[in-house]
């Protein structure tokens, strides 16, 4: 006869040393948390994008052979940096009341979990799901593009040989008609723009988390997380605005403060000279990583420093 | 494998550690936006042995579930000492030989009962084959094989409450806090609960237990605390909470035999037949009603005031 | 009670402790970045006309983040509407909007002003139902300089890009007949970084047709034909266009140059078996068509028929190959 025992059994699993922040527990809350973001069907809006920059590819809208190529590519960034800027801040702020509510924190944190783990597993799954999609979408314009850029080395050519220059041309000429076309096409700064999108989703993200352990609500979180992207866009110009305006030391004061709490998103952007055919250096790359990482870094601390003393 | 030296892995607990330690503990809300402390839990102490299940009862607001919460570590406490195995509740380690089932509980409803039990077993560092043998033992102990493969959405309060004692004790913890855990339950799951229960006093896991239904803390419980307004005012063994010692009926000490003899001969005279003479039990309901008014209860057991 | 240095690491202060270190530590790396950046054409610092136009242009792309280049591809398609309906201020409208949101899109610039000196210009010209011929022409001006006037703040945002120079040159080629001024923006346009040949060379031949600079003009024919003859005789390829050698030849006789010095009479025909190889099928209708101006023109080019020839005979041999 078989006995089932409640409770009893060899090798209990507290000689595993848990109070180190461990790899495994982060995946597992990070996977937990991708799943049940997936689950939640957000990843039909890929189809959503799919559609549209199919209409966008196929539709004779643009005068220029290159204009399609920058629309299609417009477009895809376009819905890429909606997604991860709505899911970023909507998915993360759901996350921890939704567990308060639900109970669902008070059972993870009473097993042998450090609420830093917590707060760290639950973000890695938002970052997850934004590196799936972005990957995703990012794959679709290459194709679309890659798919598109023939005919447009053609068209570059044909005005090149009828219209430019009125009449004929070198081997060298077509040559820099292709290379004319081919920056408008694929290149490896494209995935340093999808990178630098990436990174500024984190860091909305990180700073959501952070306003989510601080506030009562999830509207609030949304609110608040679409107000610090608002102004993280704004460095450079409340800088110009207290410039120009020499509003004292007091406002100076202010505006410094706000550049130096709030993180400068605007950085980040770098989609738009890419698109248009500027590169981007693999050094420039590394450091806008850097900084990602580190205000990413950054807002998980304060996050952690509300969240360890937080009453559950 | 060389063991890491660090404050918490050399503190290896032995028998006469108990398994929870609640000394002084005074816990004081200060809810935002007011000026107005709120205690919620007065100068509160006792202690639960290891193999022990300890009953701790008050009506709603009364404080028991922030104790709870304090002794796992989720609520700090204002003032006083809470350890679980002789570590301090505050730590993360010290919830590494702990299970909890919080009052009506709601898990990831995208996760299958399955799905549910391996999370929970893999944030306790259980894996692999270990995971594996591990959860279908568990479903089938609270009786759910047949649902294991269906989304939480779709579970009923009775079964919600049973994987939810299933992942309180994925890592075969030596101490398991209950919260209301028949709470909503019918008599049926209620009874299952409690026969689980019975099991793991038997198998020596510490258990606390906070509910509703007296009767049932009567039966499972080796000990008791009642809580009002935050604090205790009774604590004890079941069996001397449970005895009216000031009010003993039919004691007669010192009495010669015929006066036995006499009263027994009246009683068949009346048709009648004595069953059992000796200290009569009043019910833990009764106990506990009397003790959460507002007037000296007069028992026997350990006073807190 | 004891005290611990953790209880420093607590509270709002602390968050508000950390936050103000975090942003002091990182601004250093910050400007180093932003300077990167800016080097590598990256948010490029503003010069707009007016500080508070450089603040309007900012706030506008902070207020949209990311999405302003929908916003402006949206934009672009509703001023392509009103194109259709010859809704001539909607269109300038919508791309001036277009403009405010992506100044550093050479496009924008284009298409904008390519509305208002050429498609606009033609349909006060010659389908207004509404004014008279005078009134039209007027109009038909006007539009010709808001486009001149929008390439010029075009070339403000973009000073690298060689298109807006050309399309500029254009403008006063076509609309203006001005020869000099479309020279001296073609010749800014060959001076952008990555500039393509024919740039330099219209340049110079705008130079040798404006009349004014027929000396200068013959320099920089020169220098390109001497270019062309160190290729053909190193690669034994043709990198001379027709149009050269009709320009040089017109100038040699107006400046006089000696015989001796002048280009010679014929040039080697093997030089265009190799360099028509290239696209014979889009070629030849452009060496028909320069075949036929040149036999119309004052001094024909003795080496067009042959080189016609020799791209038919490159068309039959592929389908014949084929």
């Amino acid at each position: 006869m078989t006995e089932t025992h409640a409770n009893a059994g060899t090798a209990p699993a507290h000689v595993v040393p848990v109070w180190e922040v461990s790899p495994i527990r982060l995946w597992v809350l990070a996977r937990a948390t991708f799943v049940q973001l997936v689950r939640m069907k957000v990843f039909y809006f890929l189809l959503i994008f799919v559609a549209l920059v199919l209409v966008v590819a196929a539709a004779g809208l643009f005068w220029l052979p290159t204009e399609h190529l920058i629309a299609i590519k417009r477009w895809s960034f376009g819905a890429m940096y909606l997604f991860t800027m709505v899911y970023s801040i909507s998915a993360t702020a759901l996350l921890l009341p939704r567990d308060l509510e639900d109970r669902t924190l008070y059972t993870i944190l009473s097993k042998p979990v450090p609420r830093i783990e917590y707060l760290i597993g639950r973000l890695c799954g938002v970052l997850l799901l934004n590196a799936v999609a972005l990957a995703a979408m990012f794959l679709a314009m290459c194709l679309l593009v890659a798919w598109k850029m023939p005919a447009v080395e053609q068209q570059l050519v044909q005005q090149l040989l009828h219209g430019a220059a009125g009449e004929a041309v070198s081997l060298n000429e077509v040559n820099q008609a292709k290379a004319e076309a081919a920056r408008y096409g694929l290149s490896t700064s494209l995935l340093w723009a999808v990178w630098a999108l990436y990174l500024k989703a984190s860091v909305v993200s990180a700073v959501t988390l952070f306003i989510s352990t601080i506030a009562s609500s999830s509207l609030f979180t949304i609110v608040s997380s679409a107000m610090v992207v608002f102004i993280g866009h704004f460095h450079q110009l409340i800088l110009d605005f207290w410039k120009v305006n020499e509003t004292g030391w007091f406002g100076g004061l202010i505006g410094r403060l706000l550049v130096i709490v709030f993180p400068n998103l605007s950085l980040f952007d770098v989609v738009d000279e890419v698109i248009t055919g500027t590169s981007l250096s693999f050094g420039a790359g590394l450091q806008l990583t850097g900084m990602g990482l580190f205000y990413v870094a950054l807002f998980v601390l304060v996050a952690q420093l509300v969240f360890v003393d937080k009453e559950l | 494998m060389e063991r890491r030296k660090s404050s918490e892995s050399l503190q290896v607990p032995n028998e006469a550690t108990p398994a929870v330690l609640v000394e002084h503990l005074t816990k004081v809300f200060q809810p935002s936006l007011s000026r107005q402390k709120v205690p919620a839990v007065v100068d509160l102490s006792f202690r639960v042995g290891q193999g022990e299940v300890y009953g701790l009862i008050g009506p709603n607001g009364s404080g028991k579930s922030t104790t709870m919460k304090v002794i796992l570590g989720l609520v700090q406490a204002t003032s006083g000492r809470t350890e679980v195995f002789g570590i301090d509740s505050g730590k993360v380690g010290s919830r590494r030989d702990v299970g909890f089932l919080p009052e009506n509980p709601y898990f990831y409803k995208h996760m299958t009962g399955r799905e549910t039990l391996e999370f929970y077993g893999k944030l306790c560092g259980i894996h692999g084959a270990q995971l594996r043998e591990r959860v279908p033992e568990l479903l089938a102990l609270v009786g759910l094989e047949s649902a294991a493969g269906r989304p939480i959405a779709g579970y009923s309060k009775g079964m919600l409450q049973r994987i939810g004692l299933a992942q309180a004790i994925v890592h075969r913890p030596r101490l398991v806090v209950l919260d209301e855990p028949t709470a909503g339950v019918d008599p049926r799951g209620s009874r299952h609960i409690r026969d689980l229960i019975l099991q793991m006093k038997a198998e020596g896991t510490s258990v606390i237990l906070s509910s509703h239904l007296l009767e049932q803390v009567q039966e499972v419980c080796d000990r008791a605390g009642i809580i009002y307004k935050g604090r205790m005012v009774l604590e004890g063994r079941l069996e001397d909470l449970t005895q009216l010692q000031q009010q003993m009926e039919y004691v007669v000490e010192g009495g010669p035999p015929e006066l036995a003899a006499e009263i027994q001969t009246l009683v068949e005279r009346a048709g009648a037949k004595l069953v059992s003479a000796g200290h009569p039990r009043t019910t833990l309901e009764k106990l506990f009603l009397e003790s959460t008014e507002d007037k000296e209860p007069a028992t026997g057991g350990t006073r807190h005031d | 009670m004891k005290w611990h240095w953790r209880e420093l690491l607590r509270g709002p202060a602390a968050v508000a402790l950390v936050l103000l270190a975090g942003g002091l530590a990182r601004a250093p790396f910050e400007s180093k970045l932003l300077v990167d950046l800016r080097k590598a054409g990256f948010h490029p610092p503003l010069h707009g006309s007016s500080a508070l136009q450089e603040v309007g242009v900012q706030g506008m792309m902070g207020a949209l983040g990311g999405l302003r280049y929908m916003v402006s591809t949206f934009l672009t398609l509703r001023a392509n509407f009103h194109w259709e309906f010859q809704d001539w201020d909607k269109v300038l409208e919508h791309f001036q909007l277009v403009q405010l949101l992506e100044p550093r899109n050479p496009e924008a610039w284009i298409t904008g002003a390519w509305h208002c000196h050429s498609n606009a210009w033609a349909w006060y010209l010659h389908d207004d139902p509404k004014h008279s011929e005078t009134t039209r022409r007027l109009l038909a001006r006007e539009w010709v300089e808001r486009g001149k006037v929008m390439l010029r703040q075009g070339i403000e945002w973009n000073p690298d890009d060689p298109w807006i120079y050309r399309d500029l040159a254009n403008v006063y080629r076509e609309r203006d007949r001005d020869l000099c001024q479309a020279a001296e923006y073609y010749r800014l346009a060959s001076l952008t970084p990555g500039a393509p040949d024919f740039l330099h060379r219209i340049y110079g031949y705008l130079l040798a047709q404006c009349g004014e600079h027929d000396e200068d003009a013959m320099k920089v024919l020169r220098g390109i034909y001497d270019e062309g003859l160190a290729v053909l005789r190193r690669q034994r390829v043709l990198i001379w266009k027709p149009s050269l050698i009709v320009e040089m030849r017109k100038l040699e006789e107006r400046l006089n140059v000696p015989m001796e010095q002048r280009i010679p009479e014929r040039f080697d025909p093997e030089g265009f078996a190799i360099a028509t190889p290239l696209l014979p099928e889009e070629s030849l209708p452009v060496y028909e068509r320069l075949l036929e101006k040149s036999r119309n023109s004052e001094v024909p080019d003795p080496a067009l028929p042959g080189i016609v020839a020799q791209v038919r005979a490159r068309i039959g041999e592929k389908s014949g190959g084929s």
